[in-house]
């Protein structure tokens, strides 16, 4: 892509989306991302008596995040550690410190092209394919298949925010790479682990601090016992309970953000 | 190459991509997931074969088979969702399976008609896609005095997607691709034709010399 006459900040962005797309990155991940959704999409639920709509729109929209997140996750690692980290290793970033921009504008340019248009090509091409499919489930519900997608991005977001301190700090894009995996199956083994626990010991605390972290579970023990009886698990949360840890989840990964900026900004020694 | 051809270009290049996976998921042959066989009498009555929950991940192919001519109908409704329009249409109790209250509720509901057809001593094959998750009804209907035989056999098959509506769109992601995809192909071809003259041309004017 040659660069032409605009904005500082339109040529980062622009500089960025040819690095972190080369062709046929955007295509290979699009193709990947509307296959899963028909490969992924189960509708058991549909089927089964006395459930809720709502639940059924939660169900069959969770079906489809599992290895469709994952996906995801390989193209954020890709673009923001090794991309990112990478550009920090070799000096290309210091090409950026050229132009009239602040440090946090020229962050947000990469994070806008590694993270941005990532997560638009995720959400757009699995809610229009989900819409092809379950036109009855995706149109009358699209506040709850919105929500299950704003609980079970919270965590793949907290890792990128993580990466993204990670990679300023270490400047490795490599080690950046490989430290995200390892956070990512962590923290996906540490939150079974404390469910497993929760459950034994009849507990909610484990729940409640893994909420927070991973808002899904809230919203998933929401859906799945709302209706029971208080005292029929651990912990049964309330719609406003479920809200109120998806939007503390998503503060904590905007601190983990601002981190990242805050260091980048002041901090980091280029 | 201008910034905007190329951002064309590339959206072009993802639509022609998700054009490919659609036509990828038209190609999923079905995998039959159960099979269903039953047999009825009617005689100015109505029967139900097979009732059941459809996704739009699913189809219902049916055989029906009558000695006699007969009406055939997938509803998209229960037989209790039948039931319940007639005796809330007609307090005193009344025969259900009389086809006079079938035909009325058909007419007072002709949205819950997803297919129907009529048969006369001939075998006739239906495969139904629903486009939604619904409840499947699949009925017969004799209006004649004489008792008419039916075999009913169906086979519930799973697909990845709804097929014709996969294929579609698949047609026009494709083609919407191409369109936006071929000024920049051009333009590359010709790049590479002006690259390969500027290479030939110092060549054929030494080998001239």
């Amino acid at each position: 892509m040659t660069t032409g006459k605009g904005s500082p900040f339109l040529e980062i962005l622009a500089l960025a989306l040819n690095e972190d797309y080369r062709f046929p990155i955007l295509e290979v991940f699009a193709f990947l991302y509307v296959l899963g959704t028909f490969a992924f999409a189960s509708f058991s639920s549909a089927t089964s008596t006395n459930v809720t709509s709502e639940y059924v729109a939660y169900t069959v929209t969770s079906s489809l995040l599992g290895a469709l997140v994952f996906i995801f996750m390989i193209l954020v690692f890709k673009n923001v550690a090794y991309g990112l980290g990478s550009d920090i290793e070799k000096g290309i970033i210091q090409t950026y410190f050229s132009y009239p921009l602040k440090r946090r504008s020229i962050l947000s340019a990469k994070l806008l092209s590694a993270l941005g248009v990532s997560l638009a090509l995720f959400l757009g091409v699995q809610i229009s394919s989900l819409y092809i499919l379950a036109p009855d489930i995706v149109a009358p519900y699209f506040g709850t298949v919105l929500l299950t997608y704003a609980a079970s991005l919270s965590y793949p977001l907290l890792i990128a925010g993580l990466i993204l301190l990670v990679a300023l700090i270490l400047k490795r894009g490599g080690l950046a790479l490989v430290l995200g995996i390892v956070f990512y199956f962590a923290l996906g083994i540490i939150q079974n682990l404390v469910m497993s626990i929760s459950l034994a010991t009849n507990s909610a605390l484990g729940l409640q601090i893994m909420s927070l972290f991973s808002p899904n579970l809230a919203l998933n023990l929401y859906y799945q016992f709302s209706g029971y009886p208080p005292g029929s698990g651990p912990w049964i949360p309330s719609f406003t309970d479920a809200l109120i840890y998806i939007g503390a989840s998503y503060a904590i990964v905007l601190s983990a953000f601002l981190l990242g900026y805050f260091y980048f900004s002041r901090r980091m020694n280029l | 190459m201008k910034r905007w051809s190329v951002i064309l270009s590339r959206v072009g290049t993802t639509v022609f991509a998700i054009g490919l996976a659609f036509f990828l998921v038209s190609l999923i042959p079905p995998t039959p997931t159960g099979d269903f066989i039953s047999s009825g009498y009617v005689s100015k009555t109505w029967v139900t074969f097979y009732e059941g929950v459809l996704t739009p991940q699913q189809r219902l192919r049916s055989t029906f088979t009558a000695n006699g001519t007969v009406n055939v109908y997938i509803l998209e409704v229960t037989p209790r969702t039948v039931y319940d329009w007639i005796s809330e249409h007609h307090p005193v109790p009344v025969d259900y399976s009389n086809v006079t209250y079938f035909d009325q509720y058909l007419d007072s509901n002709p949205t819950s008609v997803a297919w129907q057809d009529e048969i006369r001593n001939q075998t006739i094959t239906y495969e139904y896609t629903p486009t939604k998750t619904v409840n499947i009804t699949s009925a017969v209907s004799g209006h004649g005095p004489d008792v008419v035989s039916t075999n009913y056999e169906c086979s519930l098959l799973r697909s990845v997607a709804p097929t014709s509506k996969v294929q579609v769109l698949s047609e026009i992601a494709i083609s919407i691709g191409i369109v936006f995809t071929l000024p920049w192909l051009s333009k590359l071809l010709r790049a590479k034709k002006r690259r390969e003259d500027r290479a030939t041309t110092p060549r054929e004017e030494s080998g001239l010399r």
